[in-house]
């Protein structure tokens, strides 16, 4: 298999705050990343560091065996696409304005859009409803399926989502993250944080778990997800099974005033 | 499309307004039968008027605009933001020096150095979009105090020429700077439209940018330069006149689509013919005695402000 990233005794911080330490990793073509873990262990940062939007001092970044620091971002911009966990408005923009940005690492400042591939994705993706709407006034849900539209302009290899389903319903989640396993059942990595421990086992192929800026855990979904490593990472009583239906771990937290009235679930654990 | 032609109609009637009315008013008929006298005013005296009139607006329309997408603060503009006054401290020093036709450097060095003051606050504080404004104006402040301290100590005859500028005024320009300052401010401008794409993105977000292959650093810079550049040449033809770049792109961005291959251009327009109408009025509202135009866009541009205030648009 390739190698998409290799990430090798990467060390970053914000001045005196050590965030990361010694990460170690390798993320293969088409796999389909979660990477999970408390507030504060350093998720984001480990994305922002993948999309080229912040340095790492120590370590290295391999991407296709080629060292991130040495690609040039034009490049880098063709083949990893970037979605921040929140996007804020101060001006207003109409949706295919917006999608149209995913044409820029093809044209630059000069080239010329091409508008069948905005009209392609915006079928598949279904939202050519919108294209003339201003993306203020959209549901967060249909935000989410822009942002991802805007992505696949840029026709990329690898997408890096940062919790791309926290503001969302549950039909919403299931539907983003089905458009993302479509594309990742294609062959696209995708690797992207998750706050929902159930959505990251429904749909990745491996998880990370971040504990306070290192990696803790990772591998398949069943050797990372276990009710030891969990309530170890987010201190924490949970119920870790398998769901009959989907043969996918499921993660259930156990509220302490339950956990000190029921007997039987603490001799369990 | 009935945007664009309202634009339009907007421009030729503040070049007609700029032209004909002042001191004295002129009809259409009466332009092609002027005397030798009048002909030299009209060309030597009226049209220039309006031409910097024009170039002054349409520049600082241009620069507030992409200071606020860049800043993402939409009351950014190189007033707010103390370029301008940095600039006209610049020009002080520059006249009191002597050297007319360093002036324009003076400006330039002038309004980047207060910009870089403002930056490096920002940077090393980590100060809010809305304190990044309030530093902008408290050098501005500072800088007016300078110049007011300079011009009271240097000799007579030099007051007059430097203290003119406060106010924000069109009477007292150079032809050469004009010339030149036109020149500049339309190559910034079609740079601008150029790069319009990356202050889409910018405007939006920085770490998007940057994932999708900009330079976001550099292009930053860029426009500082650019921004610095031209409201120095705008101050040195015209003297510190605030809110057009604040009003304008404002009003553009609500009635125009509010991508920056459109809101640049429309700015440029509506800026330059908006300060036109502007002088205008300063020239013909207590005829013959003119009033600096800097006392009309202040009157106005403050209560556009309070009338936004008042209906609750968010601005911030």
């Amino acid at each position: 298999m390739v190698k998409i990233y290799e990430v090798k005794n990467l060390y970053f911080s914000y001045g005196k705050n050590q965030v990361l330490k010694d990460i170690n990793t390798e993320i293969l073509k088409g796999e389909f990343v979660g990477i999970v873990g408390p507030n504060g262990s350093g998720k984001t940062t480990f994305l922002k560091i993948l999309a080229k939007i912040l340095f790492y001092e120590k370590g290295v970044v391999l991407y296709k065996g080629k060292d991130i620091k040495k690609i040039n971002n034009i490049d880098y911009a063709r083949q990893v696409g970037y979605l921040p966990s929140e996007i804020k408005f101060t001006f207003e923009l109409k949706v295919i304005d917006f999608l149209i940005f995913g044409f820029f690492p093809y044209t630059g400042r000069f080239g010329k859009e091409d508008k069948e591939a905005i009209r392609q994705i915006s079928e598949k993706l279904n939202i050519k409803e919108f294209l003339n709407k201003k993306i203020t006034q959209l549901s967060e849900g249909e935000k989410q399926r822009i942002y991802i539209g805007q992505i696949l302009v840029q026709n990329p290899e690898v997408i890096l989502l940062d919790e791309p389903t926290s503001h969302l319903d549950i039909g919403y989640q299931f539907s983003i993250l089905d458009i993302l396993k479509d594309l990742n059942l294609k062959g696209i990595t995708i690797i992207s944080i998750f706050h929902d421990l159930n959505l990251a086992s429904n749909y990745c192929t491996k998880i990370l778990l971040f504990k306070e800026g290192e990696i803790y855990k990772s591998g398949s979904t069943e050797e990372v997800l276990t009710y030891k490593n969990i309530e170890e990472v987010y201190n924490t009583r949970v119920l870790v099974y398998k769901n009959p239906f989907t043969e996918k771990i499921n993660v259930f937290g156990i509220p302490n005033y339950i956990l000190k009235s029921n007997k039987n679930l603490q001799s369990d654990n | 499309m009935k945007k664009y032609i309202f634009l339009i109609l907007f421009f030729l009637f503040s070049i007609y307004f700029g032209i004909l009315f002042g001191s004295k008013i002129y009809t259409i008929g009466e332009i092609f039968n002027l005397s030798e006298i009048e002909k030299t005013i009209f060309l030597k005296i009226r049209i220039p008027r309006v031409i910097c009139a024009f170039i002054v607006g349409s520049g600082l329309s241009i620069a507030g605009c992409v200071l606020q997408s860049i800043l993402k603060n939409p009351l950014a503009e190189s007033y707010t933001l103390g370029i301008s006054g940095g600039a006209s401290l610049g020009v002080t020093i520059g006249v009191i020096i002597g050297k007319v036709y360093s002036i324009p450097l003076f400006s330039f060095f002038g309004s980047i150095f207060s910009l870089f003051i403002i930056l490096s606050f920002s940077i090393i504080k980590k100060l809010s979009v809305t304190s990044i404004i309030l530093a902008g104006i408290s050098i501005n402040f500072i800088c007016s105090s300078l110049v007011l301290f300079l011009v009271s100590i240097s000799r007579y005859e030099k007051i007059y020429s430097t203290l003119f500028f406060l106010f924000g005024d069109l009477s007292s320009f150079s032809d050469k700077i004009l010339f030149y300052s036109g020149i500049l401010i339309f190559i910034c401008f079609i740079f601008l439209i150029i790069s319009s794409r990356i202050y889409d993105i910018l405007s939006i977000d920085e770490d998007k940018a940057k994932t999708l292959g900009i330079n976001v650093n550099f292009e930053k810079n860029i426009v500082y330069f650019i921004t610095c550049l031209i409201s120095s040449l705008c101050v040195c033809l015209s003297g510190i006149i605030g809110f057009v770049g604040l009003i304008i792109p404002h009003i553009v961005r609500s009635l125009f689509p509010s991508i920056h291959k459109k809101v640049i251009p429309v700015s440029f327009i509506f800026g330059g013919s908006f300060l036109i109408i502007c002088d205008t009025i300063s020239r013909i509202i207590i005829r013959p005695v003119e009033i600096p135009v800097g006392v009309i866009t202040g009157f106005f541009g403050g209560i556009f402000f309070l009338i936004l205030l008042l209906k609750g648009e968010k601005i911030w």
